[in-house]
C-alpha cells in the first residue's frame, strides 16, 4: 500500500518549479491518487473525481466515447473555463491522452498561484507528471484486469396491453377517436408483447485493461517505458472505446552540471458512441417510445419496422437496436508528444532550463449510416463520411532559475520566454449512393453521388514573458509575486499583450515562539492570495475577423450547385479575452505528527469581460451571434480536506480522507442593457425549454412555472379563481396540474415562471479510506453531490399520452397517473389533448433533486506474502478486485443522476454510468 | 562553474529557434474569404449573389412555414395530431411561441441582407454589365419579395415590419417596426418595379438560369401586392402586363401544370425551385402534404388534408377537383404501381394530390423524391405564384373596380375544365366577386396563393371560421373556432423576435 500524502517536506509542483509544501502559499492540491491504478478509467483526469477539493468532476453521461467535464472552482462564468494541463512542464491543449496508470502525480493550482499561467490559467491549472525510472535494478510491472459492466438501473416501459390501454383512456380523456392500433378487436397483434425495448438495448460489456512498464535507474540516467491497452464495451449495444499508449521517459546526467532527458508518448484513443442525447432518435428514449408488441428482428433475420397498416397510430420510431447495431462511427485519434529538454546549473543556485514540447495530433473519422427502410422513419440513403484533422503545437520554453539563501533569508526566483505556436488544419468529405452496404464496400470508390467537401485552417500562437519570487524568512514569513505577460495573435493587434500576476504570502503560526510549547502542532500556515488570470481559451480564433460562410443553392434545369459566400455573423475588431480576479484564503494544519490533516479554503472569484455571444437582432439578416466582452459573473467558495492517518506501526493502518467543496455561482452582469440571455436552444422537443441565465441568479439556473400538485376534483378546479373570480386554468379538468399564478394575472404562462436552482451542485464531496491488514489493502472510495436539480426530461417524455401528436409508447409510471379511482396520484391524467397544458408548460413538475451518493470504487487486494513468492521469481505478487459505483443513492428517478452538465441537466434518457466488476492481476519482476 | 561546450550551446540554441519577437503574432487567418477582402471581383459578385437564394432550402421557408397560416383556412386541417399544428390553426394566444413558426421571419432578413449587400458591393465591381444587371435586378426582386411576404402576414395599418435600408452599417441592434406597413409595401413596390426594369423575361434566361427572378415575376408580384393593398387599378395594370407579355399561358390540362416535366411551362412564373439531384434541395411541401408513413414505402408527414367543404366547394364536372384532392376509392399511381387511396392516418380521410405527380414513378427515392425521409423534398418546384393566379388577380382588381371580369374568369373554367370550346363548361356571366371567391380557391386550393389572406381581406374569414370543418365520413373534424377580425387580421410576431430585440419590436395587438 502507498503512503498517503501527508507529509510537510512533501515537494509540490507549482509550474515552473517546484516547492516544499509547508512554503506553498497558494491553494494547491496535491491529489491523493490512491488506488488509481487499480481502478480501470478510459481516461486519465477521471480519477481526479472526489478526489481534489474545488474540483469539480462531472460525468457527461456514461458513453464510452465521453470524456467528463471538470471546473476548478465553479463555472467560470458563461464561457465555462476549462482548466489548462501540464504535461510534464509543458502546456498541453487539452486533457493529455496518457495512460492512467503513468501518472506520477496530479497537482491542481486553484488559486492565484496559477497565475504563473498567465491568460490561461483562469480555470485553475492541473499540472500532470508522469513515472520516471526508480528501481536501482530493471523492473517490469506488469498489471491485468478484466472485468464487466452493466447498467445498474432501467426505467420499465409498458407492456403491449398496457400500452393500449392508455392509449384508449388518453383518447377517451381526450376526446379523440380510439386508434385501431390499439383496439384489441381490429389489431390483436398490437396486445402481445414481444419485446422489451429497454432490456433489447442493453447489454453486460466486457472491459479489459493491461498495462505493462520496464523501468530502471543507474548511476547517470534512469528511464521508464510503458505500454498500456484498455478496450471498454458500452453497456448499450455496439458502443466501446479503446486506447493503447506508449511512453518512454528517460533523463540522462551529461556532465555533472547539464541533464538532458525527454519524454514521448504516444496514445490512441477511439471508440463508438451512441446518441443518447436527442429528443426526438436518443437510443434510449427510443427504447421506451418503441412499441414493444414488435420484435427486434422479423423472421427472416431482418431488423424488424412498424407494421405498415398502423405505422401512422405509433409515432415516428426507429427501431432503436437496429440503430445501435448500424452504428458505425469510429474516429480515432492519435496523439504523439515529444518533449526534449536540458537542463544546465550555469552556476551555484542559478539554472536553466530549455524545453521544446510539440504535439502531434492526428484525429481523424470515418462514419457510416446505413439506409433504415425499417417502417417507422424511413431514410433511404446512405453515406460515408470521413473526416482528417491534424494539429501541431510547438511549445518552447526558457527559463531560469535562481535560488539562494543567507542567514533565514531564502529566495527563490524565476524568470522565462515562451513561444507557442498551434496550427491546425482539416477536411470533411462525404459521399451517397452505395449499391452495397456491407462493410467491405464502406469506402469513396463505391460511392455514386458526391458532395461539396469543406476545409479549414487555423493558426496562432502565444509570446510570454514570465516570473516570479519566492521570499521566505525563517520558513516563517513567505511572499510570493508572479508576473506574466502574455501576447495572443488571435486578437486584433492594438489588445495583443496583457500583463497577468499575483501576490500571495503565508504565515507559519507554529514557529513563532509564542507557539513553540504546544507540541502536538506540526503545522499551523496561514495563508492569502490575490491574482488577476486570463480565460483565452475562450476566445474562438475568427473571433475578430469573421470568415465568410460558403453557401450552397440550386439552379437550372438541370440543377446546378451555385456556390456562394455570405457573412453568417458580424466581426468585432475588439474582442479580447475574459479575465478572473481571485481571492484565496486558507489554513492549513497538521497535528499529531501529521497524523490528522486539514486544509481549508475560501475564495471569491470574479470574471469579467466574458466573451457573450450577442445574437443578432433578425434585421441584422445574419444567423449567427457576434462575440463581444462584457459582464461578470462570481463563483464564490469553501473547500475542506481532512485526513486521518491511523498509527504506522500497528497492523491495521488505515487513513481516512474527506474532501468537501460548497459552490456558488451568480451571473451579476452582462453586456450593457442586457439581463438576460436566450437559452431556449436546450428544450424537449420544441415544448419546454427550462433555463435561464439572467443577471442576478446562478448560470443555467431552471425557470419554471411551479405546481401545487393536481386538481383532485371539478371543485377544487372551480375554486382556484382570481380576483375578479374567473377560472385561472379554465381548461382543467380534475387530474390536471394546478400551476401557480406567480405573477397574479389570472392566467398561467411563462410569465409566471420562477427561479429554481440549477444542474450545477452547490455542495460536493469525496470520501476516501485506504486500509491494509498483514497482506490485504482496502480502498474504499464515496462521491456525492447535493444541492443540485435535474430536469428529468424522461418524465416529459414518458408519462404523457400522445407526446406532440406521436403516439409513443411510455413509462411504466404512467399506469400510476390519476384517475377517479387513484385521485392522490401526482402524475397527471392521462389525455391525448391536454388541453390544461400539463406537458407544454415548463413546471417544476419535471424537476428533481440531483443529489446522489456514490461508491464510486471499492478495491480489495491481496499482495502474496514474500515468502511465497520468493521461489516464484516475482518481486510482486498483488491480486485484487476492484468495483466502480456499486453502490447508488440517489432519489433522482431517471436512469442515473450523473447525466452531465453539457446540456445542464436536462435528461432525455442518457447514456447512464454503468456498474462494473473486475478482477486484477499485478506482478513486479 | 564549468564551461559550456559546443553540443549544448547547440541544443540551447535549437530550443530557442522558434522564439522571436512580437511579430511572430501576425498572423492572417487562411481559409474562407472575410468581409474585409471580399467584394473584390466578378467572381466575388457571383458568389454573393448566389448567398441569396440559399435560405430557399430552410424547411420552414417554402416547406411547411407560411403554409401552418394557410393550413388556418377552411381547405385545409392538420391531418395528423400536432400540438403546435392546432395552436396555429386554432389561432390560440400560443401562436407567438410555437417554434415552427419563429425561424421564417428571421430567414426573410437574411434574404434581405444579402440582397441588400449586393446592391452595395456588386455597382463597384468591374464585370461584365449584363451580369451585374441582373444581379442588381436579383437582388431587388428578393427584397421586394421578403417584405411583400413579412407584411401581408405580419403587418398592419397598426405596425409593419422592420426597415433595413443601405445607408446604416450593419450594427447588432434591432430594428423596431415601421408604423404602419404601408411603408413595407411601399418599398415592396419600388424595389419590385427596379427589379422589373432590370430584369430579363424568364425565356431569356438560358436553361442554366431557370429559377432565377425574371421580369414578369416582379410584375406578378406587384400584381398580387396591389391587390392586397387595394390598389385594384394598379393590380390590373401589372396583372395585364403579365398576361400582354405575351409570354406565358394557361397550359390545357389543369394536372399539367403540377409536374416535374412542366416545373418550367409558360404557365410558370414563380416556384420554390427543388430537386433531389444532386442533392436534397428545396421545398418539401409535397412530402409534408404526403400521406403519414407513405403506406409504408416513404416517410410522408401527413400535415395538411383537404376537408370535406373544399371537396364540396367544386362544381360538377370541375375536373380540377380530382386533379388536387385524393378520396377513398380514387386510382393513383404510386411508386409505380396503380394504388387505390385509402387513408391509415389522414384526420380527414383525404389527401391533397397536386403534389403527387413525383411519388408517381417507381423507385422515386434519389431521382423524383429525396433520399432523405426527414426532408422529403422533390424533384417538383411547388408554384408560389402562377399564371393562372395573374388572371385571376385582374379579375379581382376588374371586379373590384365595377367592371366586367367574365372573360378572365372563363379561360380559368373552361380549363378547369379541360374544355376545348366555350361550350364544354358552365360559363359565367356578369360573374360577381362569389363567383371570383370560388374560382380563387378551387383553382388556387391546397398552394402558397393563401386562402386563409384571402377569407381574410374579404372579410369572410369571421363567418367561415365559425363553421366547424367535417372529413370524407362526414363527421367533424375540426370544431368551429373564433375568428376576431380585430386581432386575426395579421399573424403574431414570433415571441423569439420580440424577447431577441429586447421588446423594441412590439407584439400585434391582441396577440
Amino acid at each position: 500500500m502507498k503512503e498517503s500524502v501527508n507529509s510537510l517536506d512533501n515537494v509540490v509542483v507549482v509550474g515552473y518549479g517546484t516547492q516544499k509544501s509547508s512554503a506553498v502559499t497558494g491553494a494547491v492540491t496535491n491529489v491523493a491518487l490512491d488506488a488509481a491504478e487499480s481502478r480501470s478509467v478510459q481516461s486519465p483526469v477521471e480519477i481526479l473525481q472526489g478526489k481534489a477539493a474545488g474540483v469539480i468532476v462531472t460525468q457527461e453521461g456514461g458513453d464510452p466515447t465521453a470524456g467528463p467535464r471538470i471546473n476548478i472552482r465553479g463555472l467560470g462564468g458563461i464561457n465555462g473555463e476549462k482548466p489548462l494541463y501540464v504535461l510534464d512542464g509543458s502546456i498541453f491543449n487539452g486533457v493529455p491522452p496518457i495512460n492512467p496508470n503513468d501518472i506520477e502525480s496530479i497537482t491542481v493550482l486553484k488559486d492565484a498561484a496559477a497565475s504563473i499561467y498567465g491568460a490561461r490559467a483562469s480555470g485553475g491549472v492541473i499540472v500532470i507528471n508522469t513515472k520516471k525510472g526508480k528501481s536501482d535494478q530493471a523492473t517490469i510491472n506488469l498489471d491485468v484486469k478484466y472485468g464487466s459492466q452493466a447498467v445498474w438501473k432501467k426505467l420499465e416501459a409498458l407492456n403491449a396491453k398496457e400500452y393500449a390501454d392508455v392509449m384508449n383512456q388518453a383518447a377517451d380523456n381526450g376526446g379523440k377517436p380510439r386508434l385501431d392500433a390499439f383496439n384489441a378487436a381490429i389489431y390483436p397483434d398490437g396486445q402481445i408483447t414481444c419485446s422489451n425495448w429497454v432490456d433489447e438495448v442493453f447489454r453486460t460489456g466486457k472491459v479489459q485493461d493491461y498495462n505493462v512498464n520496464v523501468n530502471g535507474r543507474g548511476n547517470k540516467s534512469n528511464y521508464y517505458l510503458s505500454f498500456g491497452y484498455r478496450k471498454a464495451d458500452g453497456i448499450l449495444l455496439n458502443t466501446f472505446s479503446e486506447r493503447y499508449n506508449f511512453m518512454v521517459n528517460s533523463e540522462h546526467q551529461l556532465r555533472p552540471w547539464l541533464k538532458l532527458g525527454e519524454k514521448l508518448n504516444f496514445s490512441n484513443t477511439s471508440g463508438i458512441g451512441a446518441n443518447t442525447s436527442s429528443e426526438y432518435t436518443g437510443a434510449i428514449i427510443t427504447a421506451i417510445f418503441y412499441p414493444p408488441s414488435i420484435s427486434p428482428y422479423t423472421e427472416d433475420g431482418r431488423f424488424s419496422g412498424l407494421p405498415a397498416t398502423y405505422a401512422g397510430a405509433y409515432g415516428d420510431v426507429i427501431n432503436p437496436v437496429a440503430y445501435l447495431k448500424r452504428l458505425d462511427n469510429n474516429s480515432p485519434v492519435n496523439n504523439l508528444f515529444v518533449n526534449p529538454y536540458i537542463q544546465a546549473n550555469i552556476f551555484r543556485g542559478m539554472s536553466f532550463r530549455s524545453s521544446l514540447a510539440i504535439n502531434k495530433r492526428f484525429s481523424s473519422s470515418k462514419s457510416f449510416e446505413q439506409r433504415v427502410l425499417e417502417i417507422g422513419k424511413i431514410s433511404d440513403y446512405n453515406q460515408l463520411s470521413m473526416a482528417s484533422s491534424n494539429s501541431t503545437n510547438l511549445l518552447a520554453e526558457q527559463t531560469l532559475t535562481y535560488d539562494t539563501r543567507w542567514g533565514r533569508h531564502h529566495l527563490d526566483a524565476l524568470t522565462g520566454y515562451t513561444y507557442q505556436h498551434d496550427e491546425s488544419e482539416g477536411f470533411a468529405v462525404y459521399a451517397q449512393g452505395f449499391d452495397d452496404e456491407r462493410p467491405e464496400y464502406r469506402y469513396f470508390t463505391n460511392a455514386t453521388m458526391f458532395y461539396k467537401p469543406s476545409g479549414s485552417t487555423v493558426e496562432t500562437a502565444i509570446i510570454s514573458y514570465l516570473g516570479r519570487v519566492n521570499y521566505g524568512y525563517d520558513d516563517k514569513y513567505m511572499i510570493t509575486v508572479i508576473g506574466r505577460r502574455d501576447g495572443s495573435s488571435l486578437v486584433s493587434e492594438q489588445n495583443r499583450f496583457r500583463n497577468y500576476g499575483s501576490v500571495s504570502g503565508g504565515w507559519a503560526l507554529n514557529r513563532e515562539t509564542f507557539m513553540n510549547h504546544i507540541n502536538w502542532l506540526d503545522q499551523l500556515k496561514l495563508r492569502a492570495s490575490y491574482g488577476i488570470l486570463g480565460n483565452l481559451g475562450s476566445l474562438q480564433a475568427g473571433s475578430v475577423v469573421v470568415p465568410l460562410a460558403a453557401t450552397e443553392a440550386y439552379l437550372g434545369l438541370t440543377p446546378t450547385l451555385m456556390p456562394g459566400y455570405a457573412e453568417r455573423a458580424l466581426s468585432n475588431p475588439n474582442i479580447t479575452w475574459a479575465q478572473s480576479k481571485q481571492l484565496n484564503m486558507g489554513i492549513d494544519m497538521a497535528v499529531l505528527q501529521s497524523r490528522i490533516t486539514l486544509t481549508a479554503d475560501y475564495f471569491i472569484k470574479t470574471t469579467s469581460d466574458m466573451i457573450l455571444s450577442q445574437q443578432p437582432a433578425s434585421t441584422t439578416g445574419v444567423p449567427d451571434a457576434t462575440w463581444i466582452n462584457g459582464g461578470k459573473a462570481r463563483d464564490k467558495g469553501f473547500e475542506l480536506s481532512v485526513g486521518y492517518y491511523s498509527k504506522r506501526e500497528k497492523k491495521f493502518r488505515y487513513s481516512l480522507n474527506a474532501v468537501l467543496t460548497k459552490l456558488n455561482n451568480e451571473l451579476i452582469s452582462l453586456n450593457e442593457g442586457v439581463t438576460a440571455i436566450s437559452t431556449n436552444q436546450y428544450n424537449i422537443r420544441g415544448a419546454v425549454a427550462p433555463l435561464l441565465i439572467q443577471t442576478g441568479n446562478p448560470l443555467y439556473s431552471y425557470y419554471v412555472v411551479k405546481t401545487d400538485g393536481l386538481f383532485r376534483s371539478q371543485a377544487e378546479v372551480d375554486a382556484y379563481t382570481n380576483k375578479e373570480g374567473d377560472k385561472i386554468q379554465p381548461n382543467a379538468k380534475p387530474g390536471d396540474l394546478k400551476f401557480i399564478d406567480n405573477n397574479e394575472d389570472g392566467k398561467i404562462d411563462n410569465n409566471d415562471r420562477v427561479v429554481m436552482g440549477s444542474a450545477y451542485p452547490g455542495f460536493s464531496y469525496g470520501l476516501s479510506m485506504n486500509a491494509s491488514y498483514k497482506n490485504f489493502d482496502l480502498n474504499i472510495f464515496m462521491q456525492g453531490v447535493q444541492n443540485n436539480k435535474l430536469f428529468n426530461g424522461t418524465k416529459f417524455m414518458g408519462l404523457q399520452a400522445s407526446l406532440s401528436g406521436q403516439n409513443y409508447n411510455m413509462l411504466k409510471d404512467i399506469l400510476g397517473a390519476w384517475s377517479p379511482e387513484n385521485i392522490n396520484s401526482n402524475i397527471p391524467r392521462v389525455t391525448q389533448s391536454d388541453q390544461n397544458n400539463n406537458f407544454r408548460t415548463t413546471s417544476d413538475w419535471f424537476i428533481e433533486d440531483g443529489s446522489y451518493m456514490r461508491v464510486k470504487n471499492i478495491t480489495l487486494g491481496y499482495t502474496m506474502p514474500d515468502k511465497l513468492i520468493a521461489r516464484t521469481g516475482f518481486s510482486l505478487l498483488r491480486v485484487y478486485v476492484t468495483a466502480n459505483n456499486l453502490f447508488t443513492f440517489t432519489r433522482y428517478s431517471g436512469f442515473d443522476p450523473e447525466v452531465g452538465m453539457d446540456n445542464y441537466g436536462i435528461d432525455n434518457g442518457r447514456y447512464p454510468q454503468s456498474r462494473s466488476v473486475f478482477a486484477g492481476l499485478n506482478i513486479n519482476f | 562553474m564549468k564551461m559550456i561546450f559546443f553540443p549544448e550551446i547547440c541544443l540551447t540554441i535549437l530550443a530557442l529557434l522558434p522564439a522571436g519577437c512580437a511579430k511572430k503574432l501576425d498572423i492572417t487567418q487562411k481559409g474562407s474569404p472575410t468581409s474585409q477582402n471580399f467584394w473584390k471581383t466578378s467572381s466575388d459578385a457571383i458568389r454573393g449573389a448566389n448567398a441569396m437564394y440559399d435560405q430557399f432550402d430552410e424547411g420552414e421557408f417554402y416547406g411547411r412555414g407560411f403554409f401552418w397560416y394557410i393550413n388556418a383556412s377552411d381547405d385545409m386541417v392538420t391531418g395528423r395530431a400536432s400540438a403546435n399544428g392546432d395552436n396555429v390553426k386554432n389561432m390560440t394566444s400560443a401562436v407567438p411561441n410555437v417554434s415552427l413558426l419563429t425561424d421564417q421571419w428571421r430567414f426573410r432578413y437574411i434574404v434581405i441582407k444579402r440582397a441588400l449587400d449586393v446592391l452595395k458591393y456588386v455597382p463597384g465591381i468591374e464585370m461584365d454589365e449584363t451580369l451585374k444587371k441582373r444581379f442588381l435586378g436579383e437582388a431587388h426582386f428578393f427584397i421586394g419579395l421578403m417584405y411583400y411576404e413579412l407584411s401581408n402576414n405580419y403587418g398592419n395599418e397598426k405596425a409593419g415590419v422592420p426597415i433595413i435600408t443601405l445607408d446604416k452599417e450593419a450594427s447588432l441592434e434591432p430594428v423596431p417596426r415601421a408604423a404602419n406597413v404601408s411603408e413595407n409595401y411601399a418599398i415592396a413596390e419600388r424595389e419590385l418595379k427596379e427589379a422589373a426594369d432590370l430584369l430579363p423575361y424568364f425565356d431569356e434566361y438560358a436553361p442554366a438560369d431557370y429559377g432565377r427572378p425574371h421580369k414578369t415575376a416582379a410584375w406578378a408580384y406587384l400584381s398580387k401586392m396591389y391587390l392586397y393593398t387595394k390598389n385594384y387599378a394598379q393590380s390590373e395594370v401589372y396583372a395585364d402586363m403579365v398576361i400582354k407579355s405575351g409570354r406565358h399561358q394557361l397550359l390545357d390540362k389543369f394536372t399539367d401544370v403540377f409536374t416535374i416535366d412542366n416545373n418550367w411551362s409558360k404557365e410558370y412564373i414563380w416556384s420554390a425551385y427543388s430537386t433531389v439531384t444532386p442533392v436534397n434541395w428545396g421545398s418539401y411541401l409535397p412530402g409534408v402534404m404526403l400521406e403519414n408513413k407513405g403506406w409504408g414505402l416513404y416517410n410522408g408527414f401527413g400535415y395538411y388534408t383537404p376537408t370535406k367543404e373544399l371537396y364540396d366547394a367544386y362544381e360538377p364536372g370541375d375536373k380540377r377537383r380530382e386533379a388536387t384532392i385524393l378520396k377513398p376509392g380514387d386510382e393513383f399511381m404510386y411508386f409505380g404501381s396503380s394504388t387505390i387511396y385509402h387513408s391509415i392516418n389522414s384526420l380527414s380521410g383525404y389527401q391533397f394530390r397536386k403534389y403527387m405527380d413525383p411519388y408517381k414513378y417507381s423507385n422515386p427515392i434519389g431521382t423524383y423524391i429525396s433520399t432523405n425521409g426527414n426532408y422529403p423534398v422533390t424533384a417538383l418546384n411547388p408554384p408560389l405564384l402562377r399564371y393562372a393566379e395573374v388572371i385571376l388577380i385582374k379579375a379581382e382588381a376588374r371586379l373590384m373596380q365595377g367592371q366586367n371580369a367574365d372573360t378572365e374568369l372563363n379561360m380559368i373554367r373552361k380549363r378547369g375544365w379541360e374544355s376545348a370550346d366555350d361550350n364544354g363548361y358552365p360559363k359565367l356571366t356578369n360573374a360577381t366577386m362569389n363567383d371570383l371567391k370560388h374560382e380563387r380557391r378551387v383553382e388556387l386550393a391546397g398552394e402558397f396563393a393563401d386562402r386563409h389572406r384571402d377569407l381574410v381581406r374579404w372579410g369572410d374569414a369571421r363567418t367561415v371560421y365559425a363553421q366547424p370543418l367535417h372529413g370524407y365520413s362526414n363527421t367533424i373534424i375540426w370544431p368551429a373556432r373564433t375568428f376576431n377580425p380585430e386581432v386575426h387580421n395579421v399573424w403574431p410576431v414570433p415571441q423569439s423576435e420580440i424577447d431577441r430585440s429586447g421588446g423594441i419590436i412590439k407584439q400585434n395587438e391582441g396577440w
